[in-house]
This record gives structure tokens, C-alpha cells and sequence, in this order.
């Protein structure tokens, strides 16, 4: 069955930059290669060329705001998000709590190896 | 998420409008030199704000996508798919181990006895990193090392274990820390940073010997290593002055294990092209640390604390979580002290002694058990090639002038140096040096690249060796042709000889005794490595045989024209004679070669008539190849030969009747086994007391000696065989039911493992396989070991534990399973626990599997060690085939897939093991998600095991529980499409395909292959033929 007959919105996002975010806050960039659906499991993604992002910890943040690591904007700390290199993963869908797509043509690759995140001083 | 939630953060801490502020700036992923990792693609700029929330949107079109279909990059295999993580599953999600670094506390006060045992036990996993262990599973696993590395320390005084803004303290634990354990971890660091770059340097192979991934961490790459000895200098100094702070037991300890780091530090960064023969004062120094370290050991207090795998959850690694290695310490100093008793060996090298001693030194040197580790054998190519370029002590023309010198005795003319000073065309010796040259740019690569193979491990070098000796053959033909050509400008005349007038061929004499040699080699690793099995034995033990009768009318053709006078016209205007102590050098070496050989040939011989006699005589345990024959198991076994023009390769009938020789009566072969061995012995005997220059191991005596005591055991050993067999033979009691053969490898040269006969037990005989506390199984045997039905329908298993209930009555199938636990003296069953966790294992049969699995969790939790079996912390008694490591890898779950080079796998493993361990894979496989894979080379994965896998619904039913579990085992990998050759699963996969291809070719069929066909058309595996090369996107 050619598979390029199915769905044209997914189809649209195969090979597009994709971010999702999992039940867990991680939040995972790279390269849509596959998806489907199968019973019982909802859907899988696979993502290539994966970056793993983690927000910072209640502590891990205050010590990055205290050793100025952050940029202190109107209230809010910018900081680098922690990231890390896995490759090839599958998520299963039941974990996905939000997809992004990147907007623009063409751009493979173009948003990974760092992130900033912008947070609440407080939080 | 757990800890998330602990933290009072949760994902709606960060409400959607954050998530969309995420900005994206523009930063290399990845500085840091991370040799064995995928390349990244860089981070070019983009804009703020890129991304767009397509939840819904693509919620939605999923749901309406029909159950099964797949929406894919058509590039993008689903072989790969099977090959990816799977997030949030803890078994592959390394994400998901909770970040117990985070709460360590570096500066917490340890006892000084604890500093002993952490740097002890950082010296274990140093070890076990040397030893092929990745460094995920041992130095990261070290929170102190993780505190001084995490912030990514480029100079000395941020490498500290402070965090940026701690408060200084002072007391004396704090100082401890700071003047001990720190400048020793800094150290270690160091010199891991060395031995990394020194393997990355020579061919040692990637994950097959040792793992060089860094993941991305910076080992203080940009610290000069003088620094580091100033600091382990302080150090020193600091320990001098604390006067009586600790007891002198104490004080040692810190001492040596300093001292060791600091000299360890010294000959890591040593420059190999520097070294000369009298530089082993740095590997003697160390030795002698490393003694210190030994005895001071027992003060160590161990603090498992220090240590933890969480740290693998931001290690930029492309694997699943994996366990954490335990190195005994008492292995870490052995190994350690090896290392340095070797480091300092192969500095022998720079006395050059000439090239066949260096040959020698090579071999000898690499026949070593157990076997030099990959970074000695890394620094043996640095030291090696170091003085081949220029301006080193030997450079290949020279190296390969003396050797060929020293085996042809070629006429004079052609390596005289004055040839390269002679520029008129029409002088013959301007034509020689020309072709002189050709020979030394062609076969001097050759050459070299046989001094590189010798230096890889033994499994690789047997491999390796199968495709130079095409190189070689090739190499034969071309100087065959120069030799011809260069006759016209020597004026040779042809000598008598056997077969009529002849000429010397003197290059090509001499690329032919070193093809004859590695095609023997080839032959004797594959007893060595355990590839051929019992019932191949003669026959490959024939082989041998011819290569080596071969080479002995090669070397007898070769001492009559090295024996010859010599009138050349041209010499006679020389004013030098011709030399005759070259002559005599020649002259012994040949003859030391003809003795040699004359004694592997004898010795073949024996092994012939003995192994042709037990298979006669039924007693050699043949598995069944429901799926194989003899004839194609011959023709795969031969591949590597089929295209070497001298000697060619017998057609299998042929074969069959020679080794058989049914002509001769039983009673007559074992007379003949018995001679052959006692003549054997003599050569033995007579080559052991040979002066070390005559057999030129000048520098490699002592194991040439050991070598040949062993060889004479061998002979010994099947002399005692023989005898047993005759007499039992005599006595009408040779029979299957009356006698076992089993083959000990322990105490005979490895190439020529002896068969062990005895007779079996005819008493009650009660087995008791036992696990470490509980009974596991009790068979009671009435009748001499025999394992049929009727025998085997009266046992009943119990489950392990404490479970006494009958499980059930053992059905026909685990007869097998039985027998090899049996063989293997399996003490545990038990096998509760795959890699090192509670889970349960399914107690209803027990299976090579499980057996192999066990023995290989008393090691060191799954974690398989090197190759076909050999692994160095195998008990002894345990006997572990190539397929047991195969089924073993398979099953070892996640956090330990380090099935290194597994022999079966990689290269010409037997062929129905391998079947089997194909069939047995799929039955045993419970976990449902997971195909847990070993890998033959490259990186260890986990394999995700798609459930209910779009497109391949078209299975059969299966059919009978095997083919049913075939069909399932195919059907859990046959997404794959195309090959990427690093997983051993694809291979087995491969091999159950190709042939599968070949049958359906015989067929006249397509060679289109699902897992129904291969189901279908019969399964045979041709380990030998999947270098990983060819075919691979073909079926």
C-alpha cells in the first residue's frame, strides 16, 4: 500500500522538525519519520536525530539564577534548557501531551542542540 | 515525572504561553570530540517562535488513519524503527532514571578508609573499561567523577568538587578530599583521556575490544597531563606533611595509589616514538605501585553510595540504560599488573633482531591468554609503525629485504643496494631495482597490513585473515610474472629439480610461504575458536594437513635452490663473495620451518585417524541439521578458499572418501593416529630444545616454549585417546552407550584440543542442579546416561525456589536442553533473574538458553565478555559455546547487551548452532516489547518490538511450535527492509533470508522473501558468509 496516499496532513509533517512534550515535562525535538496507529496503543512518532530537553529542577533553577547563568528579563529568567543527543526514539502516544511542528520550508534540522526557555522568577 | 512532582513542578508550572516562548539560539549541539557517536546536524539559526501547536491537528488525522496503516518517510526503513528508543519505557528510556546525582553531596565528610575504597573501586572500573565495558557502565557511574566532569571543566582549578559557589571548609575530611581523592580522579580522568586517544590512534575495533564513547563528555581534554603530575605531586607532598594525622597503614595506601595514578599518568601521555628499548623505567615503576596498591587494599572501606547509573540520564547516549559493572578488585590488579608486564614486553620490539623474530614476536605475543588487552595491542601498532615510517629503525624496505633475504636466499643482485645508483636504462640492474621497487611498494603493504592484523583479536584476526589471503593469492600471481621477467636480467639458469628443469622464483617463493601460512592459520583459529564442531573435526583437521603438506614441499622446493652454488655471471664481477652465512641463515631457517611443519602435519594426522575413527564409531555427538548437509556445511566452511588459485579446494565427494578412507579398517586408523602422535611428539620434543635463535624467538622465548609444551601434551593427549578407543575397541565396549567423548581444551595447545574418553557411569546416578539456595531440578538416573524419551519420561522438574509443586512431566523437546546443562555443569539453574533484576523467567522448560544465561550471570551480571567463549571470569569448568554466547546476548535484556564479537556470530560460527540459537531466540523470547539484540559489532540496541506491526499480516498459521516461533521471531524483525549490518539479530535474520533466497532460487523461484517463506523454504545459516559487506540491501 503506498503510503503516500493516506492522510496528507500527516504526511505533511513527515520529515518536519517536530517538538513534542511528554506526561513527564520532557520535551523532545527532532526529525518526524513515521507514525501510525495501531490497536489498543493509540499512535507511536519516531523521531530522528532527537535532542532531549529538560526545564530545570526547583533547585537545579536556583542555582542558575544565582550564578548569573540566566538573563533576568522583565520578571522572567531566560535560561538554557538542559539537552541531550539520544537519536532514534519512538513515543508512544499515550505520553504525548502536545506537538509542535516548525513553521518554514525546508529548515531540517535548524532547531536543535539548544533551546532557552523563558520562566517566572519564582517558579 | 516522579521528580517533577517532588520538586512542587509539574508540567503546569509551565503553562502553554512558555512552552511557545521557547527560543531557539544558535549553539554547536556538540563541542566536544565524541568519536564514536552519530554525526549531529549542526544548529543553524532560526527564528523565534517556529513552532506551531499542531496537537489537535494531528490528533485528529491520526485517529482517522485505519488501525495498522503507517505514514512514513519512504527513505526511512522500518528496520530502523526497530532500532529506536522507546520513551517513557524504563527498560530502553535512560531519561527515566531518577537524577540521583543531583542530590550528592561531593564534600561530605568520608572516613579515610573510605577514600581508600572509593579510589579502589574506581580503579576497578578503569579496569573493566580497559577490559571492553563501556564507560557509561563504569567510571560515570561515579558521582565524584560526575561532579568534577558535569560542569565541563577546561582548565585544572574548575575540575573541582566543589560547585561553582560552595563554601570552602577546612576541617581535615574536607582536606582529604580535596589533596586525595580529588587530584586522583583528576588522574584517572587524565589517563582515560590518553588511553582513548592512543586506541582511536590503530586499528583496534569499536565496542569490539573497547568502547571509546565518550557521550560527549570532555575527559579534561585541554589539561596538559604535566599539570596533572604537579597536582598528584601536591598531593603526595600534602600526605607528607599531615605527620601522624592517619595511621601508616593509611598513609601508605594514599601514597601508592597517588604514586600509581602519577607514573600511570606519565606513561599514558608517554609519546610511543620516543621509546626506546630502555625506556620500561616507567612500566617497571608502575608495576611496582601497582603491588602497593595490592597490599594496602585490605584498609579500604567500599561506598556503593559514590557510585550510581542515574548519572546515564543526561549522558548523550544512543542506548538503553545499562547496568553498572562490577570488576572484582582481585582482577582489576591482575589485569593491571599484566598490563604493565606487557607494556613493557612489547618495548622489545625496538631491539631488531630481524624480520622473522619480529614475525614471531607478533604471533607469539598474541597467542598470550589471556590475550593483551586492546590498549596494549593499540600502543604494539604505535611502537610498531613508529619505527616503520621514516625515520625509524626499521623501514619497510629493509624489513622486507631481510625477510625475504632469510627465506629465499635470492641471488645477490637483487637487494643490492647499489642498484638504486644506477641510471642507465640499459643496465640490467636499472631494470631489477625498478621491479625491486614495484615489489616493495606492492607487497610491503601487504605486509604491513599482516603485522596490523596479527594485533587484533583472535576472532578478528581468523576473519581478516580469509579475506588477505585473497590479497596474497593475487600478490602470487603478480610476482610470479616480475619473477619471470627479472630471470632475463639475473641470466638465472634453470636448476633440476623434481619435476624437471625449474627456476628460483624468489619473490613469488616467498609470497607463497606466507599465503600457505595464513591459510594454516585460518584453519588452527578455527579450533582455536571453537567455529568447527566435534563431528567437522577430521575433516578440517584434513585441511590443515594439506596446507601444511603443501608448504612442506614449498619449503623443500625452496632449500634446493637456496642450497644451490651459485656461478652467476654477473656476481662473478663483484668483488664481494657471496656470503656465506647468509646462505647458512637461510638454510637453517628452512630447515627450522620444514621441522615444524613436519611436526603439525603428523599431529593433523593423528587427529584424522583418531576423529574418523569416533565418528565411525558413532561416538561423536552430531546435532541434527534438519535443515543442513554435509555438503553445504563444506561448501560454506570452504568459501574463503574457493577463489586461491595453489592449493585449490577439493570437490566435497572427493573429500568425504579421503578423510573417511573407508579402505581402512578401524583398528588400522587408530594404529596410525597413534604413530602419527608419537612422531608428532619427537618434532615437538626436538623444537622445544631448539636454540631461541635458531627458531627465532629472540624475542618471545618463553612463550614459544610454552607453545611447544603444549603441542607435546597435545600429542600426548591423543595418544592416550587412542589407546583408551583400541583397548575399548578390543574389548567390543566402544560404543555410544558405554563411552563419552567430551573435548578438553584446557590443558592442550588451543589448536589442538585432545578428545577425552571415558567410560561412562553404569550406577543409579543422581543430578542435582542446584542454584546458589535452592534445589532446582532433581533427575534420578537408573540407566548409564543416556538421554532418550523413556529415560527422560520419568523425571519430574520442580520449579525453582521454594515451590516444590511438579511442574510437569519433561516432554521430549528439552532432552537437548538437558544434555547441554549436563555438559556444561551448570550449577545454576536457577533462572529467575535475567540481568540481574527480579524478573522471572517463565520455570516451565529449561533451555540452553536459560543455562547459558545463568552461567553467564555468576560472571558479572550478564554482562557477556569477550569472545567464543573464552571469557576470562568464566569459572573455569564452564564450557560455553559460540551459540550459548549468542542466546545468551539475545537474553540478556537491556542493561547488559555486551555480547562482544560472539565467534559464532561473526564468523563461520557452526552452522546449526546458529539455527538454533535462531529458533530458540523466538521461543524464548517472553519479554513482548522488547527484542533485546546482541550485537556482533557495533553498538549495543535495543530493539523495540513492534506490536502488531503494520503490513505483515500475511503470516501463515504457524505451524508446529518451532516453525510457529520462527514465524514470530521473523515476524518481531521482518520490518526489515533494508540492513543496517550492526545488529546480530540481522544477521541471524540474514542468514535464515539468504538462505532462504538460495533455496528459492534452486526453486527457480523469486527471491523475495517474507517471514512465510522463510518459514517455508527451510532454514540454513551460513555463518561464514556475512562479513556485513555484500548482499545486504538485496533481498
Amino acid at each position: 500500500m503506498a503510503t503516500d496516499t493516506l492522510s496528507p496532513v500527516l504526511q505533511e509533517f513527515i520529515n518536519k522538525t517536530m517538538r513534542i512534550t511528554t506526561t513527564d515535562t520532557r520535551v523532545f525535538v527532532g526529525e518526524l519519520k513515521c507514525t501510525d496507529r495501531v490497536p489498543a496503543q493509540d499512535k507511536n512518532l519516531i523521531l530522528s536525530q532527537t535532542h532531549e530537553y529538560r526545564y530545570p529542577t526547583g533547585d537545579g533553577l536556583r542555582v542558575e539564577v544565582e550564578s548569573g547563568e540566566g538573563v533576568v528579563e522583565e520578571g522572567k529568567v531566560k535560561l538554557t534548557l538542559k539537552s541531550r543527543y539520544i537519536g532514534l526514539i519512538v513515543v508512544p502516544g499515550e505520553f504525548i501531551i502536545k506537538i509542535e511542528a516548525e513553521e518554514g520550508q525546508g529548515t531540517v534540522g535548524s532547531a536543535r542542540g539548544s533551546m532557552t526557555v523563558s520562566v517566572d522568577r519564582e517558579s | 515525572m516522579g521528580e517533577a512532582e517532588s520538586n512542587g513542578v509539574n508540567h503546569l508550572a509551565y503553562p502553554a504561553e512558555d512552552l511557545e516562548r521557547f527560543t531557539i539560539k544558535e549553539k554547536g549541539p556538540n563541542s566536544i570530540p565524541a568519536p564514536a557517536t552519530s554525526p549531529i546536524i549542526p544548529a543553524s539559526q532560526a527564528t523565534m517562535d517556529s513552532f506551531r501547536d499542531v496537537t489537535a491537528e494531528f490528533f485528529d488525522a491520526s485517529e482517522k488513519l485505519e488501525i495498522g496503516q503507517l505514514i512514513k518517510d519512504p527513505y526511512f526503513t522500518l528496520l530502523q524503527a526497530v532500532g529506536a528508543l522507546e520513551i517513557m519505557d524504563p527498560k530502553m528510556d535512560s531519561g527515566m532514571l531518577l537524577a540521583e546525582y543531583e542530590s550528592f553531596d561531593a564534600l561530605q565528610p568520608r572516613l579515610p578508609e573510605e577514600v581508600v575504597g572509593i579510589m579502589d573501586q574506581l580503579l576497578c572500573h578503569e579496569m573493566a573499561w580497559h577490559a571492553g565495558s563501556a564507560l557509561s557502565q563504569t567510571l560515570f557511574t561515579s558521582l565524584y567523577i560526575d561532579r568534577l566532569l558535569s560542569s565541563g571543566p577546561s582548565t585544572l582549578a574548575e575540575a573541582t568538587f566543589q560547585g561553582p559557589h560552595g563554601k570552602k571548609t577546612d576541617t581535615p575530611e574536607a582536606q582529604l578530599l580535596e589533596n586525595v581523592l580529588q587530584p586522583f580522579c583528576v588522574g584517572l580522568i587524565k589517563c582515560c583521556c590518553h588511553v582513548n586517544h592512543q586506541i582511536l590512534t590503530e586499528q583496534i575495533y569499536e565496542e569490539e575490544d573497547f568502547v571509546t564513547q565518550v557521550y560527549g563528555v570532555n575527559l579534561l581534554e585541554e589539561v596538559k597531563s604535566g599539570e596533572i603530575v604537579a597536582l598528584l605531586e601536591s598531593a603526595l607532598s600534602w600526605l607528607e606533611g599531615t605527620g601522624n594525622l592517619y595511621s601508616e597503614e593509611i598513609r601508605n595506601a594514599f601514597k601508592y595509589r597517588l604514586l600509581l595514578r602519577k607514573s600511570l599518568v606519565l606513561v599514558f601521555s608517554g609519546e610511543t616514538k620516543e621509546w626506546s628499548p630502555e625506556t620500561t623505567d616507567v612500566w617497571v615503576t608502575s608495576l611496582e605501585h601497582v603491588k602497593g596498591v595490592e597490599e594496602t587494599s585490605r584498609v579500604g572501606r567500599a561506598v556503593p553510595a559514590a557510585f550510581s547509573i542515574s548519572v546515564q540520564r543526561k549522558l548523550a547516549s544512543q542506548v538503553p540504560p545499562r547496568a553498572m559493572v562490577n570488576y572484582p578488585f582481585r582482577d582489576a590488579i591482575s589485569d593491571l599488573m599484566r598490563f604493565c608486564a606487557e607494556g613493557k614486553d612489547i618495548l622489545k620490539i625496538l631491539d631488531f633482531e630481524g624480520s622473522t623474530n619480529l614475525v614471531n614476536y607478533f604471533l607469539n605475543f598474541m597467542t598470550r591468554q589471556p590475550s593483551p588487552s586492546p590498549y596494549i595491542r593499540s600502543l604494539l601498532q604505535s611502537v610498531f609503525f613508529g619505527q616503520v615510517e621514516n625515520p625509524g629503525k626499521f623501514p619497510i624496505k629493509q624489513l622486507l629485504y631481510d625477510d625475504l633475504k632469510e627465506l629465499c636466499y635470492p641471488a645477490d643482485i637483487l637487494l643490492d643496494p647499489q642498484n638504486d645508483l644506477v641510471e642507465a636504462p640499459q643496465d640490467p640492474r636499472f631494470e631489477i631495482n625498478k621491479r625491486m621497487n614495484w615489489f616493495i611498494e606492492r607487497a610491503g603493504k601487504s605486509f604491513l597490513e599482516f603485522f596490523r592484523n596479527i594485533c587484533q583479536n583472535r576472532s578478528r584476526l581468523r576473519r581478516t585473515l580469509c579475506h588477505s589471503i585473497l590479497d596474497w593469492d593475487s600478490l602470487q600471481v603478480e610476482a610470479e610474472e616480475v619473477d619471470s621477467e627479472l630471470r632475463q636480467f639475473t641470466n638465472e639458469e634453470a636448476t633440476m629439480t623434481a619435476n624437471g628443469p625449474s627456476f628460483a622464483f624468489p619473490l613469488s617463493s616467498w609470497v607463497y610461504h606466507y599465503k600457505l601460512r595464513q591459510m594454516e592459520w585460518i584453519m588452527l583459529l578455527g579450533f582455536e575458536l571453537e567455529v568447527f564442531q566435534t563431528h567437522e573435526f577430521a575433516g578440517m583437521y584434513w585441511y590443515l594437513q594439506h596446507y601444511t603438506r603443501t608448504r612442506i614441499s614449498h619449503i623443500e622446493r625452496m632449500l634446493q635452490f637456496a642450497n644451490r652454488p651459485t656461478p652467476s655471471p654477473l656476481l662473478e664481477r663483484r668483488k664481494e663473495p657471496r656470503s656465506n652465512q647468509a646462505q647458512a641463515k637461510s638454510l637453517s631457517l628452512l630447515n627450522f620451518y620444514l621441522l615444524e611443519a613436519a611436526g603439525v602435519q603428523e599431529l593433523a594426522g593423528a587427529m584424522i585417524s583418531l576423529f574418523t575413527a569416533l565418528s565411525r564409531l558413532n561416538l561423536l555427538k552430531k546435532p541434527p541439521q534438519p535443515f543442513s548437509s554435509d555438503a553445504l556445511r563444506y561448501e560454506v566452511r570452504m568459501k574463503p578458499f574457493f577463489t586461491i588459485g595453489c592449493p585449490e579446494v577439493v570437490p566435497f565427494e572427493d573429500f568425504q572418501s579421503l578423510v573417511g578412507d573407508q579402505e581402512m579398517e578401524t583398528p588400522e586408523l587408530l594404529e596410525m593416529a597413534s604413530e602419527s602422535a608419537t612422531d608428532a611428539k619427537r618434532n615437538f620434543d626436538q623444537l622445544s630444545k631448539l636454540d631461541a635463535r635458531i627458531a627465532r624467538v629472540v624475542l618471545c622465548e618463553e612463550r614459544y616454549r610454552t607453545s611447544m609444551r603444549e603441542m607435546m601434551r597435545s600429542c600426548i593427549g591423543v595418544g592416550v585417546a587412542t589407546a583408551v578407543l583400541s583397548k575399548a575397541l578390543q574389548e567390543g565396549k566402544a560404543s555410544p552407550e558405554l563411552l563419552d567423548v567430551q573435548i578438553d581444551r584446557e590443558r592442550y595447545h588451543p589448536s589442538f584440543p585432545a578428545p577425552k574418553i571415558v567410560v561412562k557411569k553404569r550406577q543409579n546416578l543422581k543430578l542435582i542442579f542446584a542454584s546458589n539456595t535452592t534445589i532446582v531440578a532433581t533427575v534420578t538416573i537408573d540407566q548409564p546416561l543416556r538421554f532418550n524419551q523413556h529415560v527422560i519420561d520419568g523425571w519430574v522438574f520442580q520449579t525453582p525456589g521454594n515451590d516444590q509443586r511438579p511442574l510437569h512431566q519433561v516432554p521430549r523437546s528439552p532432552v537437548g536442553n538437558l544434555r547441554s546443562g549436563l555438559q556444561q555443569h551448570a550449577h545454576n539453574l536457577h533462572v529467575t533473574t535475567r540481568n540481574g533484576d527480579t524478573e522471572r523467567a517463565p520455570p516451565t522448560t529449561i533451555k540452553p538458553l536459560y543455562i547459558g544465561a545463568a552461567l553467564e550471570q555468576q560472571l558479572h551480571n550478564l554482562s557477556l565478555a569477550p569472545r567464543n567463549g573464552k571469557a576470562q571470569h568464566r569459572p573455569a569448568t564452564v564450557h560455553v559455546g559460540p551459540a550459548v554466547d549468542i542466546l545468551a546476548g539475545i537474553q540478556q535484556g537491556p542493561n547488559a547487551l555486551h555480547l562482544l564479537g560472539i565467534d559464532g556470530g561473526v564468523d563461520g560460527g557452526a552452522s546449526v548452532h546458529v539455527l538454533d540459537a535462531d529458533v530458540d531466540a523466538a521461543l524464548v523470547e517472553h519479554h513482548p516489547h522488547h527484542l533485546h539484540i546482541a550485537l556482533y559489532s557495533g553498538q549495543a540496541r535495543v530493539r523495540s518490538r513492534p506490536q502488531q506491526s503494520p503490513g505483515e499480516t500475511k503470516l501463515p498459521a504457524p505451524d508446529g511450535e518451532v516453525q510457529g516461533c520462527v514465524a514470530d521471531y521473523v515476524r518481531s524483525c521482518a520490518l526489515a527492509q533494508g540492513v543496517g549490518d550492526q545488529i546480530l539479530h540481522i544477521h541471524v535474520l540474514r542468514l535464515v533470508r539468504r538462505e532462504a533466497c538460495q533455496e528459492g532460487r534452486r526453486r527457480g523461484q523469486d527471491c523475495v522473501v517474507d517471514g512465510a517463506e522463510v518459514v517455508d523454504s527451510g532454514l540454513v545459516c551460513t555463518a561464514d558468509q556475512f562479513p556485513g559487506e555484500a548482499g545486504v540491501q538485496t533481498f
